[in-house]
């Protein structure tokens, strides 16, 4: 079958359920147009996070998640280390993948990767089937409770744009959780040359673009 | 899409009305990489409000972000303040390096479009806080016996006229006085005596000249007794004249020492802030009680005691921005000052490796920041067992700072580049009557001055004629009358202190390494005066919490460190924002006071009639029911609840009580139940709160308050000793939001009034004819001079402080002469106090706008040190600070008869006198390893950034990711009980027993049982009885808990300020949560009564009575060392997170 035909085929099927595509993917005209150029990131030091959880509350009230949903989680690993106790905090949230392994079970088409390398959701499509949250690995995806769809970190999309930072990288109070395009010369492109870093879980091959230093293995 | 149409094209997707091969082609609907991606944008309007958190005490900026919702206007999400130090800046190409606020003269406009501060998680969730559905909005008075939780509303005219002339409960017909009682200005005024402040005065004067006859040797008891008769038939005949006896003024007619009756009056306030201190100051002053009291015992109290004892200064902290090495003992990460929010400065250092903490604390750190910030595990209550380590480490290789010990007196100091000269030099009588006691000149025989005394080459001279003193020096010395003592010098004193143990031993005792010992003095020599001790509660909150402190702060002493750049700082300064050109802190027609406090802290016992009079009769005069406390700093929760069951020193007959929790938040606090619940110790008791916690269960009447993000607490907040980098810091706390307690009315002016602290104090006042409240109460300054104001509302003060405040940064140049339109446009669109600016003068609003516009008045960090290193601030404290200090050497424990020791001394945690009169050599009270042998664990607690204090319940947004907490073990302790994570512990203390689920990992310390803090409420305006108490071993405790209500009788529009706003967004704050809850009904919601706290079963005093047990010197709750017995119960717990924080 061609991509066309069944492309036809939908829209006929749509049309039989009374809806159209065009009042599916009815958006909002204030919106930014994201462009290839730029390829957002993170850069997190986990020996600088305490975990004060200060980003989870950030953003939870900045992106109205509902309560026991979390768009960002700390994990919180404890070790002996020569004898003694030892803590360490390690902020997770979407990797905004390059290759996510959540965009193609989306049957509507709800989630994809931008060009400017953020994995979106879009609300006014998602079904709320669920598929994507199961396909993440990190279960950094999750179902609103109160919209019934799928909810994760946007990179706080609707303010980045206008030069503002993501609300978790603003309330922390260490800056262990820095933010910017890794196609620039930038604060996150210089410190992700100069320092060793990794991400999470290398094996699973979705090319995460959250690139942590003194990561552990296997969190 | 809507959720119908969601639903519908699931059902036809999923229900197999489409293929699945066409399922797996939609995706190629979706849009590729060559698509333009549109992405909605948030452009809604908000209002931004710059404000003081008070999410912990340590004030950071906020600025609130305010949405109107369904025509209301709600607070959307809390930021943090880019102009503040606490939270400093950060803009998208700036967000590394977080060390500095932007400078104070930003434009405003770039400030709100560039920047950003930091905010720590409590801060942001003062959402939760203020949209709390248990919240009290209406006036309630009891309607059945205290504690009984059955509450009528009340009007607010009610509520006045009762608290201030009396009311009866009908349900009990019990009659409660009124403070009018309490007021005898007032009964002088209304009996038509001409010059009544003039009558006080008089009373005051002529019993400092009964006090000074006893007080004189040579008087006998019965011309003590003579004077008090005399002066007794003096008054009784002048009071007579318009119908009054002596009875309706003093507390005691043969006690007047005692004080008057407004002194049976107590303000006690728990969460003080700048305004509420100061507003609540002018009310106790114009009563004319002595008894305005505060917290402190449960905060800091030991900490400010020793700190006041050493340096003059109660608060002092390293500098945390050049400090290299800093012993930070005793205060959780993510809590003590600078905060959660301020620490992140001191974390990103030692990340960046520009700065080195041993972190000190029972419980391991939160991050080792790239292994510069070390944990060095200690037995809780040992840390001046550490400190004298270190300082035996400093004597042995000679790292103490010669150049500056050895200098005696301020003026030779001048020469050498440091701040206050100390005593080490000092000379200090070893034994025989006068032994603590310095040697002075004119003993001596040398002068005829009341002098201390130094030795130098081989000669004694007054300390203040000399450049120099041998440091080390012990001998015997021949005094002018020929009686022979032995002295030594303050710093030998210390010396032989810290000698009197091998490192080997001080490292047994405090179960830190001898290695680790070492390694820290190393340290901490090396870079100093860059360097210092960073100590707070968990050393200071211990029964000898005292010496812990002391023994750490010597360590700054001899390393000469203070009020210089990366050393130890004082507090920042602050505005003259009381006073400067409106008069609000002091009133004409303000009556004398005098007397001891209730609680008996900052008064020497020596100086009453009881001790003068048992002396001048042969008796001992020690063996005190209660302790006295003249070194105590602050108040004390312990001594104020004891005071008013034993009536000593006098009977207390009313209490204001203002956003405090003693019962809950005071170790085995539950103690206090035996006051509150009894009218016979405690007539009165009135609450100002937003909720009726733990304590306010016992109230006659609830004054609903209003929280920081409302009017509640504001007004200038002065910041603690780690701003001391800067000349002036403070944060201004404005109103975000109209308050959602009930309007009570309207000021003339015009300003809507609702119920709250500052208005219950206004009507109050204006009810009882109180100066400094209504009409004309205050007196202009400078350009408003010659003229009145008025204060009728909450907005007519604060402005005034804004004002005052303003006006002052004016004038010393920190505020521009020029302010911009935008500053003042911002203000004016976005504070809605903005439409009450009337309460002051145009002129005055305009500068009031530029620090509104930043949160406050901060200098800059930058050009507060001089070419030197010394900071430009003012020198804070006394002008010499004491290795050996006297005043602790003379100072008597009143119950025991013994002196207390006058320098760093490591004291086993002990009761704080003698058990059954034995006597221990070297120690000010029974220790507990001797009576609690038997107890193998300690109990203790710890604080952080998520669990702080119990009104930590109300952070939702927290909640949700630690609903649960635990008692954690050791893992070597769990392995010989046989437990593992879940098993449920019962942990027994001398006090009684809890239940608790255990979490094993291995940062805590072996032998301690540590409970993270902020949980396990039973009362917040709905009661749900604590479960995780087994048994109280008191009886009478037991019949308290037993006694706490199954549920409260309220009227349900009397809470819930929430209960008429928007439901998506309460959806939203509450998701999941019980409707009976948030909306409509007084459900017991589950997380508010969540978890375990410690408190009820923590230590009590085997030696007095078992009162909840304080310090020996500053008679502060000891909270960090109860004698535990841990066994498993064979239950099981299952938590609600998947993940255990804390």
């Amino acid at each position: 079958m061609s991509e066309k035909k069944i492309v036809l085929k939908k829209r006929d099927f749509l049309k039989l359920a009374g809806t159209t595509i065009a009042a599916i993917k009815l958006l909002p005209k204030s919106g930014f147009t994201a462009t290839k150029s730029q390829k957002f990131g993170f850069y997190i030091d986990v020996e600088k996070c305490y975990g004060c959880m200060s980003c989870v509350i950030a953003c939870a009230e900045e992106n109205h998640v509902p309560l026991n949903s979390f768009r960002t989680k700390v994990k919180r690993v404890t070790e002996s280390k020569k004898d003694k106790g030892k803590v360490t905090f390690v902020p997770v949230q979407c990797n905004h993948c390059e290759n996510p392994t959540c965009v193609k079970p989306c049957p509507v088409g709800a989630t994809y990767k931008g060009p400017d390398g953020l994995v979106v959701i879009d609300n006014d499509v998602c079904i709320g089937c669920g598929k994507c949250v199961k396909a993440c690995p990190y279960n950094a995806r999750f179902l609103d409770p109160i919209k019934g769809i799928a909810n994760k970190c946007s990179f706080c999309d609707h303010r980045i744009y206008s030069g503002k930072l993501p609300a978790c990288v603003e309330s922390c109070p260490t800056s262990a959780k820095i933010f910017g395009d890794l196609n620039a010369i930038n604060e996150i492109s210089t410190n992700i040359k100069n320092n060793k870093t990794s991400v999470r879980f290398p094996e699973f091959k979705t090319k995460p673009k959250i690139y942590y230093r003194n990561l552990l293995k296997k969190i | 899409m809507d959720k119908n149409r969601r639903d519908f094209m699931k059902q036809l997707l999923i229900g197999g009305a489409v293929g699945a091969t066409i399922l797996s082609d939609l995706p190629a609907m979706a849009k590729d990489e060559e698509n333009k991606a549109e992405r909605p944008q948030d452009k809604t309007e908000y209002k931004y409000v710059y404000s003081s958190c008070l999410g912990c005490n340590v004030r950071c900026g906020i600025k609130a972000r305010i949405k109107n919702v369904a025509g209301q206007e709600i607070i959307d999400r809390i930021e943090g303040n880019p102009y503040h130090p606490y939270n400093r800046a950060a803009k998208i190409d700036k967000q590394d390096h977080k060390y500095d606020p932007i400078p104070y003269n930003t434009p405003t406009s770039e400030a709100n479009t560039k920047w950003v501060g930091s905010l720590c998680p409590r801060g942001q969730d003062g959402i939760h806080y203020t949209y709390y559905p248990y919240r009290v909005i209406k006036p309630l008075k009891r309607a059945g016996k205290r504690g009984e939780g059955k509450w009528e509303a009340i009007t607010w005219e009610q509520l006045i006229k009762e608290i201030a002339f009396g009311g009866t409960i009908e349900a009990t017909g019990e009659k409660l006085p009124g403070i009018a009682d309490l007021f005898p200005l007032g009964k002088l005024k209304k009996a038509g005596f001409e010059n009544p402040l003039k009558i006080l005065e008089n009373m005051k004067k002529d019993t400092e000249a009964i006090i000074a006859l006893a007080e004189d040797k040579k008087s006998s008891a019965l011309d003590v007794s003579n004077k008090i008769a005399e002066f007794k038939s003096k008054y009784e005949s002048l009071l007579s004249t318009k119908g009054l006896s002596l009875k309706d003024i003093l507390i005691d007619p043969d006690r007047p020492d005692l004080g008057t009756v407004a002194n049976q009056f107590a303000y006690y306030r728990g969460r003080g802030q700048g305004h509420t201190d100061y507003f609540s100051t002018n009310f106790a002053n114009s009563l004319g009680t002595i008894n305005w009291l505060r917290h402190t015992s449960a905060c800091q109290n030991a900490y400010y005691t020793a700190n006041k004892a050493l340096f003059g200064q109660t608060d002092l902290q390293p500098d945390i921005y050049s400090a290299k090495v800093v012993i930070m003992a005793g205060a959780q990460m993510g809590r003590l000052h600078p905060g959660a929010t301020g620490q992140g400065l001191i974390i990103q250092r030692a990340a960046n490796k520009e700065l080195k903490i041993y972190y000190v604390n029972p419980t391991a750190p939160r991050t080792e920041a790239n292994e510069n910030i070390i944990w060095v595990p200690i037995k809780p209550g040992k840390d001046a067992a550490l400190a004298l380590g270190m300082i035996r480490w400093i004597f042995e290789n000679n790292k103490y700072n010669a150049e500056y010990l050895k200098v005696p007196n301020k003026l030779a100091l001048k020469a050498f580049n440091y701040a206050t000269p100390s005593n080490a030099t000092w000379l200090v009588i070893t034994n025989g009557d006068k032994q603590g006691q310095f040697l002075k000149a004119k003993d001596l025989g040398i002068s005829t001055e009341n002098k201390a005394v130094v030795r130098f080459n081989n000669e004694f001279k007054v300390f203040d004629t000399i450049n120099e003193g041998e440091l080390f020096f012990a001998g015997e010395v021949t005094l002018a009358d020929g009686k022979k003592v032995e002295v030594k010098t303050s710093l030998q004193i210390l010396k032989e202190e810290a000698m009197s143990k091998t490192l080997q031993e001080w490292g047994q005792i405090s179960g830190v390494d001898p290695k680790m010992i070492a390694q820290m003095a190393k340290d901490l020599t090396d870079a100093a005066p860059q360097a210092g001790t960073y100590v707070h509660r968990g050393v200071a909150m211990h029964s000898n919490g005292e010496y812990n402190i002391i023994s750490y702060r010597l360590i700054d002493i001899l390393i000469g460190n203070y009020h210089k750049k990366g050393g130890l700082l004082g507090r920042a300064g602050h505005s003259d924002y009381s006073h400067y050109c409106y008069e609000i802190a002091k009133f004409s027609g303000q009556p004398v006071k005098w007397g001891p406090q209730i609680d008996r802290t900052k008064f020497k016992y020596e100086k009453t009639l009881e001790y003068l009079m048992k002396v001048k009769k042969g008796e001992n005069p020690y063996g005190t029911i209660r302790p006295w406390y003249p070194l105590s700093a602050e108040e004390s929760y312990t001594e104020t609840f004891a005071g008013m069951f034993y009536k000593y020193p006098y009977q207390m007959k009313a209490m204001i009580l203002h956003f405090a929790n003693p019962v809950l938040s005071a170790n085995h606090g539950v103690k206090f139940i035996d006051t509150l619940s009894d009218t016979d110790k405690l007539p009165l008791f009135v609450g100002i709160t937003t909720t009726i916690n733990e304590t306010y269960i016992y109230a006659d009447y609830i004054v609903p308050d209003t929280t920081y993000l409302e009017t509640g607490t504001s007004g200038i907040q002065y910041l603690y000793a780690t701003s001391g980098g800067a000349t002036v810091a403070e944060s201004w706390r404005s109103p975000v939001v109209m308050p959602r307690t009930e309007q009570i009315g309207v000021s003339p002016k015009g300003h809507p009034r609702h119920a709250s602290f500052y208005e219950f104090f206004i009507d109050l006042g204006k009810a009882l004819g109180l100066a400094g409240f209504g009409k004309d109460a205050v007196e202009g300054k400078k350009h408003n001079a010659g003229k009145k104001f008025e204060i009728e509302s909450v907005y007519d003060y604060i402005l005034k402080v804004y004002a005052n405040g303003a006006m002052d940064s004016v004038n010393k140049g920190l505020i521009p002469k020029e302010v911009l339109a935008e500053d003042i446009e911002f203000v004016e669109k976005n504070y809605y106090i903005a439409k009450f600016k009337d309460a002051i003068s145009p002129e005055e609003w305009k500068y009031v706008c530029y620090a509104l516009a930043r949160g406050g008045v901060f200098t800059s960090y930058n050009t507060s040190f001089d070419a030197k290193g010394l900071s430009k601030r003012k020198v804070p404290g006394k002008d010499i600070h004491t290795v050996w200090n006297e005043d602790i050497a003379k100072t008597v424990n009143t119950v025991t008869g013994v002196k207390y020791w006058g320098t760093a001394r490591y004291f086993e945690p002990s009761a704080s006198a003698f058990i059954n009169g034995v006597k221990e050599d070297k120690a000010f009270g029974t220790p507990f390893k001797k009576l609690y042998g038997d107890y193998p664990f300690v109990l203790t607690f710890a604080s952080g950034p998520l669990s702080t204090k119990h009104r930590a319940v109300m952070y939702y947004y927290i909640r949700q990711i630690n609903p649960d907490n635990f008692a954690i073990l050791n893992p070597d302790d769990a392995k010989n009980l046989g437990v593992k994570t879940g098993d449920i512990l019962n942990i027994e203390t001398p006090s009684g027993s809890i239940e608790a689920p255990v979490l094993v990992e291995p940062t805590v310390i072996k032998g301690s049982v540590v409970i993270p803090y902020g949980f396990g409420r039973w009362s917040d305006t709905v009661i749900s009885k604590p479960k995780y108490i087994a048994n109280f071993k008191d009886k009478k405790l037991q019949q308290h808990l037993n006694n706490l209500p199954e549920k409260v009788s309220i009227p349900e529009d009397a809470i819930n300020p929430i209960r008429n706003m928007d439901s998506d967004w309460k959806e939203l704050l509450f998701t999941n949560k019980p409707k009976a809850f948030y909306d409509n009904g007084l459900g017991v919601e589950k997380w508010a009564f969540q978890g375990i706290t410690p408190n009820p079963v923590e230590m009590k005093d085997p030696a007095l009575k078992d009162w909840p047990l304080i310090s020996c010197l500053g008679a502060t709750q000891s909270y960090y060392y109860t004698p535990a017995k841990v066994t498993k119960t064979g239950k099981k717990y299952k938590f609600e997170a998947e993940q255990l924080v804390w």
